[in-house]
């Protein structure tokens, strides 16, 4: 009897503890089915409501985050121009936006992709439109003249995948060297075409307790910068060579590493700049403490802010010195979830983003635009922006060379390798490893 | 109610809940990850079956995963001589009767209480090359131009996201052997000091000895977090500069998650397991050989 009674009380004390722990996730009191889109519920003269849900990588702590301040404005105009239409945004920031892509990719890989996202374009993109996530965007753009109209399809390579596009790019980067003309001016030096040139006008800056080149590499891809405009000098055909058929272990890849290393040892970096982060390359610029100052140009308005129009811009010298070449990066874009309940408000979201009004908006933050036909006024995008939007027309594109690479896994080993190779590693082995790596990891 | 506790049906009751929560969040994910350390997966793309290769190339052909053994037992070294070294030292002066030792003992032990994370943009502030505490205070010295960019110096960036690690962890380890030292019969010390043994032969010969489970425990939970480092230095230096702070963690982390490399991550980490759990039995094996001879 009294096992019995033991095994009832414990029976019960269980049932209690799991009925505690566990909610009812079906019981909704509120749940009653939105109307879809488009779902005709007898009251025709009122646009049926929706609710979208988009993700964006930012830093919404920092007031100068061209990407937030823009999107904080979409979204507030297009609400208020569509009432109808709630967007719940989620920004996930930090580590270089490395947390927002982990999260998209589990959302991506649970199949709860937000209905709009921003997404990086190329090898980080193409699992999800693999496995059929993101939805495919052509007959979108076909069907709306005013968004074929601003689409540039010279710029949509990276979000192209089985000739279908899946993302439009938000913005397109240059990559290449901010310099100082004023400490140029000073000491009666022109900017260098050529390697020679660059080591010529770094001895001079050194002399006289200047900085070179400020280049933060604890980020591993600012390297890629000078080791891409060699690669194009050497081999510009490179490029154009089909993933599959990539061998990084040819000469070419390790000559182009040699002659970094030789800029390397010439002094032309900062010290230890492998160790220094971005933000410090560019201080050391922008106070003045450094001639030039390798990145992209989304460092445009804060090099601006601080040097008005003594900054310019120009692409990484090479040892030909036959600049034809600008190393032009489109990695991020929006998508749009193929699960999407809210098809229709999610794609009249994307396309208010390339409405031309919207682009001039970005462009005002400094961005470089990679649609077309938009009509932008010099005067309020500033003069260093003026300067490049004027003069990267000039040179044939090149994407950097972790692009070469198959997938996101040889992509980060190809900035490691171009990492490595500044130090004493063995340039010929490093590439040897890279390219068994690829085999590996294909 | 001694009938009730002895009954089975009762233990396994009450037993129950937990051990659910045990096998769900411990047994099935590590089974999970030994699983998956034999796959090749993206979590996008189609799972390959890999079977050993993701070993194979681990020990044959990842230098990277060598260089971050070595220095992982740098690390390992330096936190014993960091943490439990100082912990000791700070033991034996806070628990002779000095003034405000328990002001000392709250002031050594609250690096404890932060986040490591806290901790690491602290010290982060503390190396700053321009208005960092430690550049200040050479300057303040007559040093008028100094600029070191201490975290930026490979020869030694490791040792600096050693001493802050140092810093957060010594006053828990020093709370072990506080604990330990309490235990130590007063009757014991007082006939050794009348037999007239000085303060070193009572250190070497009865506080010590009396202390070896507190170093047993000290050593496997300083040694088992070396295995695990990984917040500190992800905040301080992020690995760099070119790989001279890069631990098996952050190796494991970049393969998983910047590379999505899920299943080479997962060889990894089960890696880091079998090194934990050999190390402490190792460990729990060497003191219980001392503790035999004693």
């Amino acid at each position: 009897m009294k096992k019995t009674l033991c095994f009832v009380v414990a029976a019960l004390l269980l049932f209690s503890l799991t009925l505690t722990g566990c909610g009812n996730e079906k019981a909704d009191p509120g749940g009653a089915e939105k109307p879809e889109v488009g779902e005709d519920t007898g009251q025709a003269e009122k646009p049926k409501e929706a609710t979208i849900s988009f993700w964006y990588t930012a830093n919404e702590a920092d007031p100068n985050d061209r990407d937030n301040n823009w999107q904080v404005e979409n979204i507030e105009l297009f609400t208020k121009a569509n009432p109808h239409i709630k967007i719940e945004k989620t920004v996930i920031g930090g580590a270089g936006g490395q947390n927002f892509r982990t999260k998209l990719v589990a959302e991506a890989a649970s199949g709860n992709l937000p209905d709009v996202f921003m997404t990086w374009t190329g090898d980080k993109l193409a699992p999800m439109v693999r496995m059929g996530a993101v939805m495919a965007l052509d007959d979108v753009i076909a069907g709306d003249p005013a968004l074929k109209e601003v689409v540039n399809t010279d710029n949509l390579g990276n979000c192209t995948f089985d000739s279908k596009v899946y993302a439009l790019p938000d913005a397109m980067d240059c990559l290449g060297v901010f310099y100082n003309k004023e400490l140029f001016e000073q000491y009666n030096l022109t900017p260098p075409k050529n390697i020679d040139d660059l080591i010529k006008v770094s001895k001079t800056f050194k002399e006289n307790d200047i900085i070179p080149v400020a280049l933060g590499n604890s980020v591993k891809w600012v390297t890629q910068i000078p080791y891409t405009y060699i690669l194009t000098d050497l081999e510009p055909a490179l490029f154009d060579t089909p993933k599959e058929e990539l061998d990084f272990s040819t000469q070419v890849f390790k000559d182009a590493g040699k002659q970094l290393k030789e800029i390397v040892d010439a002094g032309v970096f900062m010290d230890n700049f492998n160790g220094v982060a971005p933000a410090e390359s560019r201080a050391a610029f922008t106070e003045g403490k450094a001639a030039m100052h390798v990145q992209g140009t989304w460092q445009t308005r804060g090099v601006e802010k601080a040097l008005g129009d003594k900054a310019g811009f120009i692409p990484f010298p090479t040892k030909s010195g036959q600049a034809e070449y600008m190393l032009k990066v489109l990695p991020k874009g929006y998508a749009v979830s193929a699960e999407t309940k809210e098809k229709e408000a999610a794609l009249a979201f994307l396309k208010f983003m390339f409405t031309e009004e919207r682009q001039v908006a970005f462009a005002q933050n400094g961005v470089l635009l990679p649609t077309k036909n938009i009509n932008l006024d010099a005067e309020s995008i500033g003069p260093l922006y003026s300067e490049i939007v004027k003069t990267h027309g000039n040179y044939k594109g090149v994407e950097s060379v972790q692009t070469l690479a198959p997938n996101v896994a040889v992509s980060e080993e190809v900035k490691s390798v171009i990492q490595n190779i500044t130090t004493d590693a063995d340039i010929d082995e490093q590439f040897n490893m890279l390219q068994e790596f690829n085999k590996e990891n294909k | 109610m001694h009938k009730l506790y002895s009954n089975k049906m009762m233990i396994l009751a009450f037993i129950l809940p937990a051990l659910i929560l045990f096998v769900l969040f411990v047994p099935i994910p590590v089974a999970f990850l030994l699983g998956t350390s034999f796959l090749k997966w993206d979590l996008l793309s189609e799972i390959r079956f890999n079977g050993l290769g993701n070993y194979i190339y681990l020990f044959t052909k990842d230098t990277y995963f060598w260089g971050a053994v070595k220095n992982n037992l740098f690390w390992m070294v330096g936190n014993i001589a960091f943490s439990i070294i100082p912990a000791f030292v700070l033991a034996i002066i806070l628990n002779s009767k000095i003034k405000g030792r328990n002001f000392f003992r709250t002031v050594v032990f609250l690096p404890v209480a932060l986040s490591s994370t806290a901790v690491a943009m602290i010290w982060y502030f503390v190396y700053h090359h321009k208005i960092g505490i430690l550049n200040q205070i050479i300057r303040f010295l007559g040093f008028a131009n100094f600029e070191y960019a201490w975290l930026m110096d490979e020869r030694i960036a490791l040792l600096c996201v050693l001493i802050a690690v140092g810093w957060q962890w010594t006053g828990y380890y020093m709370v072990i052997f506080l604990s330990g030292l309490t235990v130590i019969p007063g009757e014991v010390i007082e006939s050794a000091e009348i037999d007239g043994a000085n303060r070193w032969q009572l250190l070497k010969s009865i506080t010590i000895p009396y202390l070896k489970p507190m170093f047993k425990i000290t050593a496997i939970l300083a040694i088992v977090s070396s295995f695990k480092g990984f917040d500190n230095v992800y905040v301080l230096t992020g690995g760099g500069p070119n790989r001279a702070t890069y631990l098996m963690a952050l190796h494991m982390y970049d393969m998983t998650f910047n590379r999505a490399m899920y299943g080479y991550g997962s060889s990894i980490a089960v890696i880091i397991t079998i090194l934990c759990v050999l190390t402490t039995l190792g460990i729990s094996k060497l003191f219980a050989r001392d503790s035999m001879e004693v």
